[in-house]
């Protein structure tokens, strides 16, 4: 029957099909366990009716990779036992109608009554959380058992419960040792995930690599804009994994660090995220599955504002009125009384109530999303495959905001004949918008434009002046700035991206030893953005600008693997393979500062010249590389692997370099007798090495086109013409220990890294005419623990409870750069603060300006015009690090009957960063702190120097003076705090309603409801202001330790039904 | 077993494949990008890409210095509240340094295919910013400096005396470059010129005048026997004598083609000084019939009260005493015209000016180190090279009138040259204040706090120094006399 023929297949099947076999034969213990359940009943039936009496069973205990060898078979209430051989085979005598308990580690224990049947063959099946499987590098599935280093792998239904959010968002918080970045708040949005902490001195390159169904997904983010304090303001339309469907994930694999990803050379020395889609082949003949999801976003923390005072102005000579232009908050009571409230528009109006007018809050919308997603999947003995459509459409807390998202995916699989199978997956993927928000603090950023809506203001919609539509001046903000509602209405940033990405692969069994694999993988996508301004504060003739971005990407690679048990105790497995890469990206943007006829956005209604910008880079890597893989006794695992890599982008005599990795696992509780409790222990210990080229087209130090036509001037950087590859070793120790018969599970890593030759691009004098060099210099040590805890302190028919528990802690230091070099500059923020790398520093230190203070560390004040200000020092000092000092995630799900509750917490201890906007509520009298003071002076804490003495400040100061000048936004000292969050991350309730839908096709169905960033809590009172995960968004990539008028905090409930047929 | 040969030849085949690197020079190409410049193609980019970085300068710093405008909303500038760090004299030296690594780059190509003329162009480009960058620092890496990746990354800080002697030595060997020149601008790209050889050589030796003048003070330069040797050999030395040979960059106002500093005059919250004002006013204030007619070119009555006097804003004093506590700035007090924001071409670079040419030989006339014309000639014929610059009629009893007529004083002199350099170059009326100390500038009441009540004399170096070149920073900042804004340059001893 089909099971039989399955496991036969199966089992002549290469280990190099393993994917596929996994895959496959997880659905054959789905369709044999209802067999099983079958059989065990009438067998129940039989044992009734039949008489007790003792006799010999004899079996065989398998998997789906094949028997099973000490696999434990008990009689249920009795101390007799016995354990399955190396053939899985087992014999025990037993009385009729005793229950035999048949269990393996990670595996689903299984309970068989015995009846008049003398052969019980037993199939496990894993228990569910796969993670005895891992996908490894090249997309070569192993026991976990095996492996040496480090892996996490979630079924994704696990972490898709809310199916809100892309995979970056779906992980946060969920892996030891992975940290992510996003922009928050916006309908699409980037992210940047980094693993086991920052190695490398380039803050983009500590991503890890992205595999989706073994296609390297390009995350390389390609920008528009620059920094977030310029009027140019950088647009976040979200990078590559926002183009992924997480409905069509199967499984999702964190391999941390280089050793789990030496095989995927150097874009993998990072670690990587390999996510395999559903098949297909998990039920046979037809299959419907459909999910609906809807879901509300809306701002849940916000700047804590002052209700009491308006804007302020001397008006006419008469003080204490409102005139626009002047400053903040720092106006009258709104009290009602009545006031002249002029504005640039209406100078000299008739005096009005004097009220609070502008619900800054209220200006955000509760962003509705819809969520569907329907797939058809088919399975019939050797062809299978799946087809899945998903549409997106959701909307920003910000109005006028959106992102549209088509999926397609489509995967087919097929057995040719007993030697050749292929698998061929293809995805289309759109994703669009007609607008989404720019990220910065700048006048034409919302933020900004909020910010300095003085309370008093009526927030207004109407924003043009009559008959004069897109021209400025415009109406609703203070003249510096521009109104809320025209930034949200006119200055459009909409995008069109194209995407398709699949791959092919064909696998030929050549004996039963040996076997091949080509596989073909293709990335390729087009992006078409458009940004208009019609004419504005920051734009005064108005703009249009396109923005072209086409991105292929070509791998092939081939694999040959021999896989032989060389005798009864040991196995060898041997692969080498060869990969070509090839990137290729086109980049333009044409722009025009002047639009001729007002409210044209076209390049053809150019005023004057556009301004094009181009550039187009292809990058070749070539690889071959090799596994060793020896296995002794199942318990005892040792592996080497070797790669070369050939980079085009290094100067030819560096081109080549080559990289090794061993490792060594070993499963110690079957070498020895364990205390009873110890259900499993492994240790494993690995070492690798990786090397990594860098950017195409650096080395050539080519000229840029100058400003004007026929014109050429230097680079501002220029690189060193003997760049070589950089280089990371990594060693790492891992304990995988099971106790109590698998309720409570560790998984303990400790790494080292060690990243040399890092290819920096730093600043350097410029006064040698360029702004920075890149070259290779650096060493950054980075070491951490990591700790996984998995329990399940309940387990009863009705209730269950697990809980899985991470934490992370880790260190990058910086042990040095290059002789000469004191510091270098990773990131500059806004306002002349700093990330910096010194020797002997942390990776991620903050310096920046900060006060003056006496010997014993008070505040220096100095008078200026009257009032008593803090000094602000011209030297820059360190004043904090943006990595948090530790983390910890814990997730608990409780089932009860057909309910499960799933409750996610993330907490982050540790970390600073800058907050610009912290400066500007501050100034600009918007928030709660700045109330006191207004009516009267006030003597400010601090010291006066007198002649080289401190005596206690006695001198007075307004308020108004003081916010102004103490959180001027140099002060970066004054303006940075502490991190430390905890956050409500997700709770979900869904029930299952399969057992009330008995009688119907539905085979699943499933309703939860789930919410999102539900509530945050800050050790830092004012960090109640945002939210405390923070970053800046410069250009193409994120600067962690910023914040620069960072969208509220959003929360998102919503409800997803689920259901197949 | 035949396909075990197969296999080897595969496996063998794989490796060979990754050797495959054939093409990857050719990719590694962006193709989009010159791989080459020369002298023709990198003279464009010396000639424009420091004036709006030099311009932003002027606009925020040295026409506050100067007083000959008040930002209304934030008047840090003109109360000499100068940070380090601020990025438009950071952008100001990086710019600067670029321009002088391209034009290095020209010299050599320039030296080995015998074009002197570009030699000689490039050699007074880096005089300019030479000379500009010690103007805003005092001791500047130059010997060393603006040499890529290939010399030393943390060039040293020549001492000011020795950034003189260079910039001297540079205009020097561009007029004897030029003497020699019979190719002219061959590979094209005279932005400036036109490819006039001619006026090349007069824009050397006028900027020779000039820094000469500067460093009068400092007997061992012998500035004045120099500048006597110029001005009495014209053949020798050829120096600008008419409007039409200033060293002037005329912005066509297209973008990219265009002046920063067009859009900025139209800013909001942006008046002409009191001081600029009180000056061009003439003798009685309420008498516009008195008035200097740069004036009304310049700025606008007051909105709010058209037909009273011109009003400026007092340089120095708080936010809300600029923004006038006697109602609206906007409306109380005078702002600059929109005409220069209208036509984004209007306002020109000036390397320097025919205009400043007059004023420089009247001084050294004064003081007898020439004996060509007399003072009182060639003053007067700075104030009418400067009117006709701007095209503006000189009213006929203007160089009569009483806060005009000459008066052999050098007051008289430096307060017609410094309403002249109001939208030329500002930066070079605060090299004459330095050296002179003329016009006389009132800091305002806030102003004293920071300073001490000194006119700023330089800014801060670049922060970024600090971290990438310490070792020469510190250095230059103790022999300076610390890295303050009020220390003493060479040339004032």
């Amino acid at each position: 029957m089909d099971l039989v023929l399955r496991s036969l297949l199966d089992k002549k099947l290469t280990k190099l099909l393993i994917m596929c076999k996994i895959k496959k034969v997880r659905v054959s213990n789905h369709s044999s366990f209802k067999m099983l359940s079958m059989l065990l009943s009438s067998l129940f039936l039989f044992a009734i009716m039949s008489v007790s009496a003792q006799k010999t069973i004899t079996g065989s205990v398998s998997d789906s990779n094949g028997p099973l060898p000490g696999a434990s078979v008990v009689v249920q209430g009795t101390n007799s036992g016995t354990t399955s051989d190396f053939d899985g085979n087992f014999s025990i005598s037993v009385d009729d109608g005793a229950i035999l308990l048949v269990s393996y580690v990670g595996y689903q224990t299984q309970s068989i009554t015995v009846g008049n049947q003398s052969t019980i063959d037993v199939v496990l099946s894993s228990d569910g959380s796969l993670e005895e499987v891992v996908v490894t590098a090249l997309g070569i599935v192993k026991l976990k058992e095996k492996i040496s280093y480090s892996a996490q792998t979630f079924m994704a239904e696990s972490i898709n419960q809310s199916r809100d959010g892309d995979i970056a968002q779906l992980l946060s918080g969920q892996v030891a040792g992975l940290s992510i970045i996003t922009n928050n708040g916006s309908a699409v949005s980037s992210s940047r995930i980094v693993l086991r902490g920052e190695s490398s001195l380039n803050p983009d390159k500590n991503q890890p690599l992205i595999v989706y169904d073994g296609v390297l997904i390009s995350n390389k983010y390609i920008g528009i804009g620059s920094s977030p304090v310029s009027s140019d303001l950088p647009i976040d339309y979200g990078n590559s994994l926002n183009d992924l469907n997480p409905d069509d994930f199967d499984t999702v694999t964190v391999l941390k660090g280089p050793k789990a990803a030496a095989l995927y050379g150097e874009r993998g020395s990072n670690g990587a995220v390999i996510i395999t889609s559903k098949s297909g082949k998990n039920k046979t003949g037809l299959g419907v599955s459909y999910t609906s999801g809807l879901s509300l976003t809306s701002v849940n923390r916000f700047w804590d504002e002052q209700y009491e005072y308006g804007g302020g102005g001397t008006l006419n000579g008469v003080p204490n009125q409102f005139r626009d232009g002047w400053g903040g908050n720092f106006g009258p009571k709104t009290n009602g009384q009545l006031i002249s409230q002029s504005t640039y528009w209406d100078p000299n109006p008739e005096p009005t109530p004097f009220l609070q007018k502008a619900d800054r809050e209220g200006f955000f919308r509760t962003g509705v999303s819809y969520n569907n997603n329907v797939a058809v999947s088919f399975s019939e003995d050797d062809v299978w495959g799946r087809v899945s459509l998903g549409r997106i459409s959701k909307e920003g807390i910000i109005p006028n905001t959106e992102y549209k998202k088509t999926n397609l995916g489509i995967r087919l699989g097929a057995n040719l004949n007993e030697k050749i199978s292929i698998d061929v997956s293809l995805n289309y993927v759109n994703g669009n918008s007609m607008n989404v928000p720019d990220i910065g603090f700048k006048s034409g950023g919302l933020m900004y434009s909020m910010l300095w809506v003085m309370k008093n203001f009526e927030l207004e919609k109407d924003y043009w002046f009559p008959n004069q539509e897109n021209t400025y001046p415009s109406k609703g903000a203070v003249k510096w700035s521009t109104s809320p509602h025209l930034i949200a209405n006119e200055n459009l940033n909409g995008f069109d991206k194209n995407r398709v990405f699949g791959n092919s692969r064909i696998s030929y069994k050549i004996n039963d030893n040996l076997s091949a694999l080509v596989r073909v993988g293709l990335d390729t996508y087009t992006d078409r953005r458009q940004s208009r301004r019609p004419a504005q504060r920051a734009f005064r003739t108005g703009v249009y600008r396109e923005q072209d971005i086409s991105l292929q990407e070509l791998s092939t690679d081939f694999l040959m693997t021999y896989a032989k048990e060389l005798n009864d105790k040991f196995s060898l497995e041997v692969n080498v393979g060869a990969s070509s890469y090839r990137q290729k990206i086109r980049n333009k943007i044409e722009r025009t500062n002047n639009l001729a006829i007002k409210g044209i956005y076209s390049l053809a209604n150019a005023g004057d010249i556009v301004a094009i910008t181009q550039r187009a880079t292809e990058k070749k890597l070539n690889s071959t590389y090799g596994t060793v893989e020896l296995s002794y006794d199942n318990k005892l695992y040792f592996d080497l692997t070797a790669r070369n890599d050939w980079s085009s982008t290094l100067p030819k005599a560096n081109q080549s370099f080559f990289y090794p990795s061993f490792g060594i696992s070993a499963v110690i509780s079957k070498m020895t007798e364990l205390p009873d409790f110890i259900s499993y222990l492994k240790l494993r210990t690995s070492f690798a090495q990786t090397g990594n080229s860098t950017d195409p087209g650096i080395i050539n130090n080519s000229y840029n086109l100058g400003v004007l036509p026929n014109s050429t001037t230097n680079p501002a950087t220029l690189t060193d013409a003997n760049l070589k590859s950089e280089s990371t070793q990594a060693s790492e120790f891992g304990i995988d220990l099971r106790l109590f018969n698998n309720r409570l599970n560790f998984d303990i890593d400790f790494y080292d890294y060690s990243t040399t030759n890092q290819i920096l691009t730093a600043p350097i004098s410029t006064s040698t005419g360029i702004s920075s060099r890149r070259f290779n210099a650096g060493e950054i040590k980075s070491s951490g623990i990591e700790i996984v805890l998995a329990a399940k302190p309940i387990v009863t028919d009705n209730f269950y409870w697990s809980s899985i528990f991470n934490f992370s802690k880790s260190k990058s230091e910086v042990v040095s750069l290059t002789e000469g070099i004191e510091t270098l500059i990773i990131t500059s923020g806004p306002q002349g603060g700093t990330i910096e790398a010194r020797p002997g520093g942390r990776m991620g230190d903050l310096y920046g300006r900060g006060y003056v203070r006496d010997p014993q560390g008070n505040i220096i004040l100095e008078s200026v015009g009257g009032n008593m200000r803090p000094i602000i020092d011209n030297n820059i000092k360190k004043l904090g690090n943006y990595n948090p000092d530790w983390t910890m995630g814990i997730s608990n799900i409780f089932k009860y009957k057909n309910f499960d509750l799933n409750i996610f917490l993330d907490y982050r201890n540790g970390g600073e960063f800058y907050s610009l906007t912290g400066s500007q509520l501050y100034r600009s009298g918007s928030i709660t702190e700045s109330l006191p003071h207004r009516e009267s002076d006030f003597v400010p804490d601090g010291v006066v120097e007198n002649g080289g003495t401190y005596t206690k400040n006695t001198g007075t100061t307004t308020g108004y003076d003081w916010y102004r000048a103490n959180w001027d936004k140099n002060n970066i000292e004054a303006n940075t705090y502490d991190t430390t969050f905890l956050k409500l991350r997700q709770v979900s309730l869904g029930i299952d309603l399969k057992s009330i839908l008995k009688n119907s096709s539905i085979e699943n169905l499933n309703v939860s409801i789930f919410g999102r960033n539900l509530a945050t809590w800050t050790k830092d009172n004012f960090v109640r202001h945002f939210d405390p995960e923070v970053s800046t968004f410069y250009g193409s990539s994120f600067r962690p330790g910023f914040e620069v008028g960072q969208l509220p905090g959003a929360g998102t409930y919503g409800i997803n039904i689920k259901a197949s047929f | 077993m035949k396909y075990i040969s197969k296999i080897k030849v595969l496996i063998l085949s794989i490796f060979f494949l990754g050797a495959c690197t054939g093409d990857f020079e050719e990719i590694n190409i962006d193709e989009n990008l010159p791989t080459t410049a020369n002298s023709g193609t990198l003279l464009p980019s010396t000639i424009f890409d420091g004036l709006n970085p030099h311009l932003n300068l002027q606009f925020e710093l040295t026409n506050q210095l100067m007083q000959y405008k008040v930002y209304r909303n934030n008047n840090q500038s003109d109360r000499y509240d100068l940070v380090s760090g601020a990025a438009i004299f950071d952008g100001f030296w990086e710019a600067a340094y670029k321009v002088m690594l391209d034009n290095n780059e020209s010299i050599v190509y320039a030296q080995e295919n015998g074009l002197n003329a570009y030699e000689a162009a490039a050699k007074i480009l880096n005089a300019f910013y030479g000379a500009s960058l010690t103007e805003l620092w005092i001791d500047v890496p130059f010997s060393e400096a603006s040499k890529g990746v290939s010399a030393s990354i943390q060039p040293a800080y020549d001492k000011q005396e020795d950034v003189y002697a260079k910039v001297l030595m540079l205009l020097e060997e561009a007029n004897t470059l030029l003497a020699a020149d019979t190719k002219g601008f061959v590979m094209k790209g005279d932005i400036l010129f036109g490819g006039d050889v001619m006026k090349w050589r007069k824009m050397a030796n006028s900027l020779h005048l000039r820094y000469l003048l500067r460093l009068s003070n400092q007997g061992s330069i012998n500035a004045s026997t120099k500048i006597n040797a110029i001005v009495s050999n014209p053949s020798t030395y050829p120096i600008i004598d008419s409007n039409d040979e200033a060293a002037i960059y005329d912005f066509s106002g297209v973008e990219p083609n265009s002046s920063d500093f067009s859009l900025k005059t139209a800013l909001s919250g942006l008046s002409p000084s009191a001081r600029f004002v009180s000056v061009l006013d003439g003798v009685d204030a309420s008498d516009d019939a008195d008035d200097d007619p740069r004036l009304p070119f310049f700025a606008t009555k007051p909105p709010a009260a058209p037909n009273g006097p011109f009003v400026g804003v007092l340089s120095g004093t708080t936010r809300e005493e600029a923004q006038g506590t006697g109602g609206n700035a906007e409306l109380y007090a005078s702002q600059f015209t929109s005409k220069f924001q209208e036509n984004r071409g209007l306002l020109d670079f000036v390397f320097i000016s025919n205009a400043e040419v007059q004023f420089i030989l009247a001084e050294a006339r004064l003081k007898n180190w020439i004996t060509t014309s007399t003072s009182k000639s060639y003053y007067e014929t700075g104030i009418a090279a400067n009117l006709a610059y701007w095209n503006i009629t000189m009213p006929v009893d203007f160089l009569t009138r009483a806060d005009v007529v000459w008066d052999d004083t050098l007051d008289t002199l430096m307060n017609q040259k410094w309403i002249a350099m109001f939208f030329n170059n500002t930066l070079e009326a605060w090299g004459d204040n330095k050296r002179t100390g003329l016009p006389n500038l009132i800091p305002g009441p806030l102003a004293t706090t920071v300073t001490g009540g000194l006119i700023p004399t330089r800014v801060f170096y670049p922060t970024l120094e600090q971290s990438v070149n310490s070792a020469n920073y510190s250095a230059a900042s103790s022999s300076i006399g610390g890295d303050k804004i009020t220390s003493k340059h060479w040339y004032q001893n």
